[in-house]
């Protein structure tokens, strides 16, 4: 059983915040979720490997080449939320 | 027959001999928009002008006898999950709420190549989590068959649109069945193609070990045309497969004398509901009639195949989703004093709750303790689940099951559940954890007037059968002409 604490410190690791009773209903529904997902403790896999990509696609090689991008204006000015010169900018981080 | 409800072969046909414009054309599917629109909200972007300039910048080389492409001037709709130059793209989710991307995403570009008209962009479940379309922050989307009704999710925007003639196709994206699941519900045909047969490069991630791109379309022809297409290896993804495309509508023949159709007994279970069991009962006698055999065969592990889903996909998508962090795009909050306040509260302010949900349960089975027991036991389980479609694949040369176990849902009906929600993609997840292709096409209409869909798997990158199965299925029914009288 998940308790409301480790719903707080998993919230915490995903960067989200909760009000009290949103931590309740969280540690609820996972708990039924995780229940259900038991299921899969009855199965025997100690010999089976594991399927990462469905599909086996061996990680392809290619020539490291300089390309243009052009897209930093574009990033910068219609969709950062704050820049100065090429740069984001953020809230004090110390 | 009005314009708005030609298909994309008639269309293509049409302007070819010049018995109709693409100005009127995409005026007419506008018109459609302009009529439906306010009862379905399929729609979270119109690109009204630029559709028609481009309509009429096609019909001008047409007019000069220039050769075009055979999508040139045809009106479709794209999921709001696939990246637009210039047009927002919002995943439905208050995030991305106006985020105007610098790039075209391969299938897009693809569709630019032929000379497309973009009629705008399609309503969604919130990053496409979501089987009901209920958990899009901007609007929920009706069934055109039922206004009361769910159009299926999370394609679910693409399907309503397609159905009631606000396009003449679209693209969706499917993880665990969101092109398959609303297709069935409103009475279209929808694809999702092998994994790695269309590029994924600028479609939003969500999970991807399953996420696949496809089309959303009236029929079986239209299905095959966009996918000849979308589909073909990308440089620029690295999961896309090098295989060389066949032209799909090569595939479509009426003759499946011998064409052996296995029928998973897992999936004929309790739960399903008795009209949806009804209708694949008199496809199957339709299958044989048509010289088919018919086979029954065993899919062991499919009942491991939800909580299979529902451990990989969060955990897929807890690590995409951590690039909104309100640092470089997106929403950032107004109210945090410093840098890690910034990130909690963009996101927190940024995502809605089943989002937020799959991200924490994401996080959970990732987190130190827990991977061995949830993640990697469900990736040794995703090998079982292969297996069984391997093993089923050495008898029969194409699956038929049920797409979805019951008609579409009333709105609400399902959004305060979360686990009964995740249990209607039950027949389709097993799809995407394979890696398979699976189509899903019109069967049936229940005694309510909903639509019931069929779904047809084939082994990797066979599409090829699932093509020719449908097409003679569809060609020796009514189903696929049924619209809603919206």
């Amino acid at each position: 059983m998940i308790q409301k604490d480790t719903v707080a410190t998993i919230a915490k690791l995903a960067r989200l915040e909760f009000t009290e009773p949103e931590l309740m209903t969280f540690a609820d529904q996972m708990n039924q979720i995780l229940g259900f997902m038991e299921q899969l403790d009855g199965l025997d896999t100690s010999k089976i490997e594991a399927t990462s990509h469905a599909v086996d696609i061996p990680g392809p090689m290619r020539e490291d080449r300089v390309v243009e991008s052009n897209v930093i204006e574009s990033l910068l000015k219609e969709n950062a939320p704050d820049h100065e010169d090429n740069f984001f900018r953020v809230p004090k981080v110390l | 027959m009005e314009l708005h409800q030609l298909t994309i072969a008639q269309a293509i046909e049409k302007l070819a001999k010049k018995e109709i414009s693409s100005a009127e054309l995409t005026a007419a599917c506008q018109q459609r928009i302009q009529q439906t629109e306010s009862q379905l909200g399929s729609y979270i972007t119109l690109t009204q002008e630029a559709a028609l300039a481009q309509a009429k910048a096609v019909d001008d080389r047409r007019a000069k006898g220039e050769p075009l492409p055979p999508l040139a001037g045809i009106p479709l709709a794209l999921k709001d999950i696939f990246v637009t130059k210039g047009v927002k793209t919002t995943c439905a989710s208050r995030i991305l709420e106006n985020f105007i991307p610098p790039y075209d995403g391969t299938a897009v570009r693809k569709l630019i190549e032929q000379d497309y008209v973009l009629l705008g962009k399609l309503n969604m479940d919130e990053f496409a989590m979501g089987s009901s379309t209920e958990t899009s922050y901007f609007k929920k989307t009706k069934n055109p068959w039922n206004l009361e009704y769910i159009p299926g999710g999370s394609s679910g925007g693409s399907a309503s649109a397609v159905a009631a003639g606000q396009c003449l196709g679209a693209l969706g994206t499917d993880t665990g069945g969101s092109i398959r699941q609303p297709a069935a519900l409103c009475g279209i045909v929808g694809i999702k193609p092998t994994y790695g047969r269309v590029s994924r490069y600028g479609v939003v991630a969500f999970a991807s070990s399953l996420d696949q791109v496809g089309p959303m379309t009236q029929d079986v022809r239209d299905s095959a045309i966009l996918l000849n297409t979308i589909a073909g290896h990308d440089p620029l993804d690295s999961t896309s497969v090098n295989r060389p495309v066949p032209d799909y509508t090569q595939s479509l023949k009426t003759d499946v004398k011998g064409l052996k159709i296995g029928v998973p007994k897992e999936y004929f279970i309790e739960g399903l509901d008795a009209e949806v069991k009804k209708s694949l009962e008199n496809a199957l006698e339709q299958y044989r009639s048509l010289g088919a055999e018919i086979i029954e065969v065993t899919l062991p592990h499919t009942q491991y195949a939800v909580p299979t889903y529902y451990i990989l996909a969060p955990a897929e998508a807890s690590s995409n989703l951590a690039r909104y962090d309100g640092v470089r795009f997106g929403y950032r909050s107004p109210n945090a004093k410093n840098l890690t306040e910034m990130y909690q509260k963009s996101r927190s302010e940024g995502f809605g709750p089943e989002v937020k949900r799959r991200i924490m349960l994401g996080t959970y089975v990732l987190s130190a303790g827990y991977y061995d027991a949830y993640y990697l036991k469900a990736q040794k389980v995703r090998t079982l689940i292969r297996r069984d479609f391997e093993a089923a694949f050495q008898q029969v040369d194409v699956l038929l099951t049920p797409t979805t176990p019951t008609p579409a849902f009333r709105i609400g009906e399902k959004s305060d559940d979360p686990l009964k929600m995740y249990l209607s993609d039950i027949f389709t997840i097993n799809v995407n954890l394979a890696g398979l292709p699976g189509m899903s096409l019109p069967c049936g209409l229940s005694s309510q007037g909903l639509p019931i869909g069929m779904q047809l798997i084939a082994d990797y990158f066979q599409e090829e059968k699932i093509f020719h199965a449908a097409y003679a299925y569809e060609q020796a029914t009514e189903w696929h002409r049924k619209r809603p009288s919206l």
